[in-house]
Formats: structure tokens, sequence, C-alpha cells
């Protein structure tokens, strides 16, 4: 299915939040998801199910003032 | 004790809040007539204004207020000092103030040790209606020769061109009320006050 | 870091791209510093948006902390007040400790102590422009209205001497970024700034002279010779 991360259209076949990391390699423990506009904490990545057209965010610490 | 020769005093903690940051170290908190929850509100917001400038409040009449708010110093009028519990006000390390009018109230003020006395009116004020006249210079130099090293306020009708001869006559510190508070801009009478006091900090 | 004695940093969140390792090291490195981290809402445009960045925030950087950045235009980076005392006041109650970076406007500071923020981080000047305080007199005003609240002048410090300025009203902390970034030597500049930080705190609490337009002699005039 197509769905939407960080503003760029990929086709994937994961189930899940999780799964979906782990197919277009994101992996570490600094990263924070958001799914459709709501965070998921890592503990949930697994229980949140992926759908087509879903928009997800993946961000990392980053300086800033 | 040691005062700053400038020694305004307000009606409001607002007013406390405007003009201590214009570099007022020594400000009196005088409130008369209003509720004990409202004078507590004032005492402690002037406190808190007071705390952070490191300037010196001192609450007039309010002592027992003063003593809970953990306020350092209180001023009394006689008639205030009559109701005061000065072994309270002293237990509770708290300094004070006395006014005084005559040789009589001079020496009950100075029968008590009070921190400092102040002697009033130099000249005619609006401040409050007052029994005697106005005091004059040499009644100022009189009570300095009495009172000796204990700082002495002089207060009534005083503005920037008296206080030469003010501090001539053996004032430590000078009184701003009426000059202050009765301005439509106390910003600039306090800015002025505290030049024309500078070089006696 | 170290040279600025600093004992906050802020951090902010980015996209992250598949593969990469520069959000992790970025982290490795701030951990490092042992210093409290402060994570920022910088980007946000709406009350919505800065709160979900902020809950991801907590996510990653594990602390309540969160620097609340609402802008309300890309030109001039000025705040948008209304959002920010939204967010504000959603993020207080959600057990985040928010550090607003506002004006120098007291009613909207008294909006956001209402709102449940227990520190003010009001600009001096717009982020970046390194101008130093604009409005003395509004800052003068924030801080002597608002006497037991921590405030923190955030955006616009340009050199040294503006954050002892500030200092020396009484403020209790500077955050800054631009003018130790952008210094020719950022670690030289970074301990001017340390040096001037704890000169003004020093002048304000040991009571500061206040200008006078008149000279006054600091040599007594008593006992001088007259010699002719």
């Amino acid at each position: 299915m197509k769905v939407i991360v960080n503003g760029e259209a990929w086709e994937v076949a994961a189930a899940s939040l999780a799964e979906l990391l782990t197919e277009l390699d994101w992996r570490g423990d600094w990263l924070a998801t958001a799914h459709n506009g709501q965070v998921v904490p890592a503990g949930e990545r697994a229980h949140c199910r992926m759908a087509e057209g879903d928009r997800v965010e993946i961000l990392s610490p980053m300086k800033g003032g | 004790m040691r005062l700053d020769p400038f020694y305004p005093i307000v009606d409001s903690a607002a007013l406390v809040a405007r003009l201590v940051p214009l570099g007022v170290r020594l400000v009196q908190l005088r409130i008369k007539g209003a509720a004990e929850a409202g004078l507590r509100a004032e005492i402690r917001k002037a406190k808190a204004v007071c705390d952070c400038y490191h300037s010196t409040l001192v609450v007039n009449d309010h002592w027992r207020l003063a003593i809970e708010e953990g306020c350092a110093v209180v001023h009394l009028g006689q008639e205030d000092l009559a109701l005061a519990d000065l072994a309270a006000i002293k237990r509770a390390g708290l300094r004070f103030g006395i006014s005084s009018h005559d040789r009589a109230e001079l020496a009950a003020a100075l029968a008590v040790a009070p921190d400092y006395v102040a002697l009033g009116p130099i000249y005619p004020t609006a401040l409050k209606p007052m029994r005697c006249g106005p005091q004059g210079l040499e009644r100022l130099a009189e009570w300095k020769s009495l009172v000796g090293s204990l700082p002495l306020v002089a207060i009534g009708g005083l503005d920037p061109g008296r206080l030469a001869g003010v501090f001539a006559h053996g004032a430590d510190s000078a009184a701003a009320a009426t000059d202050i508070v009765g301005s439509d801009n106390p910003e600039a009478r306090t800015r002025a006050w505290l030049q024309a006091t500078a070089w006696r900090r | 870091m170290g040279a600025s004695k600093a004992s906050v940093v802020t951090v902010s969140l980015r996209r992250e791209s598949p593969g990469g390792r520069a959000g992790g090291q970025f982290w490795s490195l701030v951990q490092g510093l042992g210093t409290a981290v402060l994570p920022n809402t910088a980007g946000c445009h709406t009350a919505r948006d800065a709160v979900t960045t902020a809950q991801l925030a907590r996510e990653v950087f594990g602390t309540d902390w969160i620097k609340l950045e609402v802008i309300g235009n890309h030109d001039t980076l000025q705040l948008h007040v209304f959002e920010l005392v939204e967010a504000a006041r959603i993020l207080s109650g959600d057990g985040f400790s928010v550090f607003p970076y506002t004006t120098d406007d007291l009613v909207v500071a008294e909006r956001l102590l209402d709102a449940g923020c227990q520190v003010l981080m009001p600009w001096c000047a717009p982020i970046g422009s390194a101008q130093g305080p604009r409005d003395m007199a509004a800052l003068r005003t924030l801080r002597s209205h608002l006497p037991g609240v921590p405030l923190i002048v955030d955006a616009g410090i340009g050199r040294p001497s503006h954050a002892a300025a500030v200092m020396e009203l009484g403020y209790d902390a500077v955050l800054l970024n631009t003018a130790v970034a952008q210094a020719k030597d950022p670690v030289a500049m970074a301990v001017g700034f340390a040096q001037a930080v704890e000169a003004g705190r020093q002048g304000f609490g040991a009571g500061l002279l206040e200008p006078r337009d008149m000279a006054v002699p600091s040599t007594p005039l008593i006992g001088r010779a007259v010699f002719t």
C-alpha cells in the first residue's frame, strides 16, 4: 500500500508502524513517530495498524535554539 | 540601621512596582483604612518586588501582617505605637521606626529604642491633617542633637529643592510622600529625587 | 557548551532519513554534556503542531521540559501569541513544564502564567537579529510586575554587553544561539558571554547606581588643601 513518510510517498507491505520502520530501515531508539498527526510511543508501534494513504512522521534529535 | 537618603512613602504595591526598579532602595507602603485580605495581598506584592530588587520595604502600621509576611521593617505613628505589641515586633526580629512631632513624643519614641525616628512636618503638608504647624529646619537640628547617632528621617512638604537645607540641618533621610504620590508622573518625580539625593548615598 | 557554563541546552526534532545515524550521534553528544536538555517546538505555526511536537520530544528526550515556540509569520518570525497561550494551556495540563518564548507584553505574560507556565522567556529583539534589548522599559516593566517569576531573555542577543544589560535588569538568565554559533571564534565568544552574564548578575545584586544628569564628586571636599 502507498503511505506518506516524512512527506514522501512510499510503497510498503508493513501491517504496523513498527514493521514499517524495519521495512524502510529506520532504526535507533532516538526516533519519535507520529501517525496521522498522533504521537505513537515506541512501545505502541507494533499495535499501530497501517492503512492506505496514512501519513507518518519519523523525527530525530537535531540542534536548534 | 542605615537609611537611604531617599525614603518614598507610597500607597500601593503597584506604585512600588513602578518606582523601585528606577533605583529606589528604601520604600514605605502606607495604606490606611483597607480590609485585611486586601492589605495582606498588597504587602505581599510589594515585598516580592522589593526582594527582587534588593530594596528595603517598610510597612506602615500593620505590624502583625508585616511579621506574618516576613517583612523586615515597620513604621509606627504615635497612635499606632500605643496599640503595637513592641515585644512581639522585637521577638520577630523586625526593625521599626517611629514618628514624632514634639519633645514628649520624641521621648516616648526614644524610650522604646527604635531603629530610627522621624520628625514632621518640616514644611506644610497635604499628606494628612496635622495637629501642629510646620516644624521647620531649626527643629530638625534640635532633634538631631537629641537623637545622636540614631537615624533621623525628615518628612512633610519635602521636594528636591528643599533637600539641601534638610540634610544640612541633620536629617539622615528625607521622606517623599505627596511630591511623588500626588504627581501625575511619579516616575519622573522619583528620578528627580534619586538625582537630588545621589550625593548623600 | 563548556566554555559558556550554560546549564541548559536546547534541542529540536527534525525528519530523519532512512538508515540515518545523524540524529543518534547528535543525541549521544548532547547526553554526554551532562547539561539539562530543553527541547523546542521550533518551526511550529499552530498550537496543534506545537502540542504534537512537544509530545514527540518528550518521547525521545525523556523530559517534561519544553520550550514552546509558535511562529505567526515566516518572514519576521514573530510569534503567534494566541496559539502560544492555547498550546501552553494544553501542554501544562498534560504535565509539561512549559518555557514559552514570548513577547515583552505584560498581558500576554500574565495569560501564559494563568495557563500554567512557571517560567517566561521574553524576547529582547527578533530571533537572530543580534540587536540587543530594543525596549529596556518594557523588559523592566515585566521584571517589576512579575517579581517571583523566573525570567529568561530569549532571542535578539548579539554581544556579551547585551546579556550583561539584561542581567542588570534583574533577569534570571539569557538564552542564545546565533551570537555564539556565528561568531568567528564560538568558544571564545561563549567565554565572553559566561563572564558577561556573571558580571550583570553581580551588578544587579550589589545595588546599581542610576544615571545622573550632574557630576557628583567621588572625592570628599572636606579637608582639601587650599594653596592660594
